[in-house]
């Protein structure tokens, strides 16, 4: 059983392909909710800049901030996989799990009054949807221990080869 | 009904009221939505023979059919209302989050009527609708504007269409905005402006649902994924601007207000130069997989921060055609163009007309006057400077040729003939007084009829004729009977687009075929799978006649006669000198018999006059009462 | 006999040049020409040529002399000597 979050995956958004085009809001909140509403996505798109956009979903969190803020104990991390999941006899939509998040990837469900993270998409067979749809492949399904190897790769090659 | 609320907002600005209309579904099938829709709706509530820019215009949206659900491109809705630039209909298509707005907000389409006395932000909140105080965003550039609104209501999913000062100033080639993107020629800016509408704010909260989910899902994942390969490459990669040197080789781009087709620095200001020197990013509009937009910064020197939007048909207007090889102030003038909410082709077209008034001396230097440079200054061809000013004097009306200038060529020069008694209409390009674009249609001769004809004036968009001549599948330097068949059909295939609407660039993701047999049926498939519709390959078709016809019959209701098929003087008489399309002009008997035989092609009357049979096949049965023959 | 090729938008970018001159057998067609050019710059093969070495990937297309384009039913035509060939990636609207 992994003790850290090193290996507990998340979709992540590499803001140099994303474009912006939402696609990921459309899947997701149609997986999830049955309808194509951009407010009942679990990830959700920021463009900061003309430029500058990226998508943001749960970072499953090693000791989950949003799990300790809980005050009905309405959301488990799950041990194995880090996956944040809601109780729904007892959230009430407060919303100081939305608070405690640092990335802004928690929703209130505007129909069912319930905050919402990412799952994952664990019950479909071909993983996260917004993964999968995401034409820039700027999305991807990774573990940090990943992405902090391909920051070391990347260092070396442009400090060693310069380019 | 599916893919639509069935419901139509009506909002008096006059009077602050609204009322919600409601359609059959039949009058769905008709219109469907984008330019059709909105064109239909102004047939309906304008005043005929009113002026543009008077209370009695109205304006028209149509949200898009696909907005607001995965299928790619589907993220855009159609404007129309009648053009101060040329008093026939204006209608314009723009792209991104406000057509998905407002179909998640429940409407189908919006008509705004009157006037408003103080300048009003109209706030739409699924059904309710919220006159706000506009006048702390009066001044403010179109992007300004946006996040100004989007931080009041600090919600990213407020999405706003917007005037920028140039539609304050009831500029004639002001265009609205939203999400960057622009709802671009005809002057819509100028009749929100007239409105005192400075911006249109949608927040929709509600889910999209349609019906066939599961279909509608499958085909939608297959053209994306079609959308990354050969089918879009010249869209990705280097963007529209690719036409720079491709028009250029030909002999057709634009050079020095139409005067030349070569440019000698046309490598300085091509996409390849941008994609090298220039280029910060591609990004996309809601709901498309392609990514076309090349984003184009200059990071030093006097335009430094300058960050624009660069399509070809901004770039020929604003660099070539006024003879810039310097692609910084290019990019400058474009960003101006999109920040202070000014079509960039009509304001290119237009400078590009003074710059020969210069040159010919039918300016001088003061006549140029303004703050940043109170003695004037040279506007010759080239002077990169020069076009930046006159964009910022243009949005302002500032100074004599800031106002001349804002009227558009058409307009700009029969001024000028009066006051000075000159000829300068000889150098106005303009069709119907909406300026042309970025090919010489002197050897472009199935273009240049589809553009004579051009319902909304020159516009390369909605005649798409260019392309069987660009790409050499009829003789561009001549005519032939053809010609009138082929425009007819490059113009309903433009418009079906136009009106579910779909972004064109996605024709060859179907099947790898771009033709209607290659096209057609996949788009009856998304049609039915959103609507539960049982629309066939000859359904599809008809959108687009439908389109274009209602268009036309506004036309007729204005006024239109077969004199106003006609293409600027320029064309008509002067050949160019060298390259490889000089030589040629389209004469007057060339063009009357293009314009005889495309009359007969679309079963109209030789003047151009539609039978009332005609129109109660194609299910206008009100329209054949008022303007049929 | 010489012709002169020039590559625009795509063409430029995966060759890397600008403009070549080739000598080649009188009676070449242009069919012939691309199968050259694919061997030359094989780096555009998918792109710019299709699989096959001879067919250009859509959207490039090769103009001739600036006043046509060569459509499929004409590649096995032939240029003369001194004619242009540009290499162009055909776009519409914007």
């Amino acid at each position: 059983m992994p003790t850290s979050t090193s290996k507990y995956q998340y979709v992540a958004c590499d803001p140099t392909k994303c474009v912006g085009c939402q696609i990921c809001e459309y899947v997701c909140s149609h997986n999830k909710n049955g309808e194509f509403n951009t407010y009942r996505s679990r990830i959700r798109t920021v463009r900061a800049h003309k430029i500058l956009m990226t998508a943001v979903t749960c970072r499953t969190c090693e000791d989950a901030p949003c799990v300790i803020a809980c005050p009905r104990d309405a959301l488990k991390q799950d041990p194995v996989t880090g996956i944040v999941r809601v109780d729904a006899s007892r959230c009430d939509g407060c919303a100081w799990c939305i608070e405690a998040c640092d990335f802004g990837a928690i929703s209130i469900n505007p129909a069912s009054k319930l905050a919402e993270i990412c799952d994952l998409c664990e019950d479909e067979e071909d993983g996260p949807q917004c993964v999968k749809w995401c034409p820039k492949e700027a999305l991807e399904l990774t573990t940090p221990d990943r992405r902090a190897q391909r920051a070391r790769h990347k260092l070396a090659v442009e400090e060693v080869i310069g380019s | 009904m599916y893919g639509y609320s069935g419901k139509i907002l009506h909002i008096d600005l006059t009077t602050r009221k609204t009322r919600v209309e409601t359609k059959p579904e039949e009058w769905y099938k008709t219109y469907i939505g984008g330019v059709s829709m909105a064109s239909r709706l102004c047939w309906e509530n304008i005043e005929p023979g009113c002026d543009p820019l008077s209370p009695d215009n109205p304006i028209c949206i149509a949200g898009g059919l696909f907005a607001g659900t995965p299928v790619p491109v589907g993220g855009k809705y159609g404007m129309a209302s009648k053009s101060p630039l040329t008093g026939f209909i204006g209608d314009s298509l723009s792209g991104s989050w406000l057509a998905v707005s407002l179909k998640r907000a429940g409407w189908d389409g919006i008509v705004v009527h009157g006037a408003s006395d103080e300048w009003v932000n109209v706030f739409i909140e699924d059904d309710k609708v919220e006159f706000r105080d506009a006048s702390h965003l009066v001044g403010l550039t179109t992007t300004e504007t946006e996040e100004t609104i989007r931080e009041e209501f600090g919600d990213d999913q407020v999405r706003s269409a917007t005037i920028g000062p140039a539609g304050e100033n009831l500029v004639r080639m002001a265009n609205v905005s939203n999400d960057g993107r622009k709802a671009g020629r005809c002057g819509q800016g100028a009749v929100w402006g007239s409105k005192k509408l400075k911006a249109l704010s949608v927040r929709g909260t509600q889910g999209v649902t349609v019906a066939d989910p599961e279909t509608l899902l499958k085909l939608s994942y297959d053209i994306l994924q079609a959308a990354q390969g050969p089918h879009t490459q010249k869209y990705r990669i280097l963007g529209t601007s690719s036409n720079v040197l491709n028009m250029n080789k030909m002999g057709l781009l634009p050079t020095r207000n139409y005067q030349q087709g070569v440019f000698e620095d046309a490598e300085l200001v091509s996409g390849e130069y941008l994609h090298e020197h220039y280029k910060a990013k591609t990004i996309a509009c809601a709901q498309c997989p392609i990514a076309c937009e090349q984003v184009g910064h200059v990071k030093e020197g006097p335009y430094a921060g300058a960050m624009g939007h660069i399509e070809y048909e901004s770039l020929y207007a604003l660099s070539s055609n006024c003879g810039v090889s310097d692609m910084e102030a290019a990019i400058k003038s474009i960003a101006n163009c999109n920040e202070l909410g000014l079509d960039t082709m009509s304001t290119g077209v237009t400078i590009s007309w003074a710059l020969e008034c210069y040159e010919k001396g039918v300016f001088t230097k003061e006549d140029f006057k303004c703050e940043k440079y109170p003695e004037g200054f040279e506007a010759n061809f080239g002077n990169g400077e020069a076009v930046v000013t006159l964009t910022e004097m243009i949005a302002h009306r500032e100074g004599y040729m800031g106002d001349l200038l804002a009227e558009g060529t058409l307009c700009s020069s029969a001024q000028v003939e009066e006051e000075r008694a000159t000829e300068t209409y000889k150098w106005a390009m303009n069709v119907k007084g909406l300026e042309t674009p970025g090919y010489d249609a002197r050897t472009l001769k199935t273009f240049a009829l589809g553009l004579a004809v051009g319902v909304r004036g020159g516009c390369h968009n909605r005649t798409a004729a260019y392309d069987p001549d660009i790409k050499g599948q009829v003789d561009r330097f001549s005519v032939d009977e053809t010609r009138g068949k082929l425009a007819k059909s490059t113009e309903e295939y433009a418009a079906v687009y136009d009106t579910l609407p779909l972004c064109k660039f996605i024709r060859r993701c179907f099947t790898g075929k771009a033709d209607r047999a290659g096209a057609w049926p996949a788009i009856a498939e998304l049609i039915n799978a959103t609507t539960g519709w049982d629309f066939d390959y000859d359904a599809v078709d008809l959108i687009g006649e439908r389109a274009h016809t209602i268009k036309k019959a506004f036309n007729i209701r204005e006024g239109w006669t077969r004199e106003n098929d006609a293409l600027p003087w320029r064309w008509q008489h002067e050949p160019m000198e060298e390259g490889p399309s000089a030589g040629h002009v389209v004469t007057d008997e060339e063009l009357e018999y293009l314009k005889d035989i495309y009359y007969e092609a679309k079963g109209w009357t030789n003047e151009g006059l539609i039978p009332k049979e005609k129109l109660s096949k194609l299910g206008m049965e009100d329209v054949a009462e008022e303007i049929g023959v | 006999m010489r012709v002169h090729v020039e590559f625009l938008g795509v063409s430029r970018l995966v060759t890397g040049v600008r403009e070549i001159d080739l000598d080649v057998k009188q009676g070449t067609t242009f069919r012939d020409l691309v199968r050259l050019l694919s061997t030359k710059y094989p780096g555009m093969i998918g792109d710019v040529i299709q699989p096959d070495g001879e067919t250009l990937q859509y959207p490039n297309a090769l103009n001739h002399n600036a006043r046509r384009v060569i459509q499929e039913s004409q590649m096995d035509e032939s240029p003369s000597d001194g004619d242009r060939i540009i290499i162009m990636s055909i776009s519409a609207g914007g």
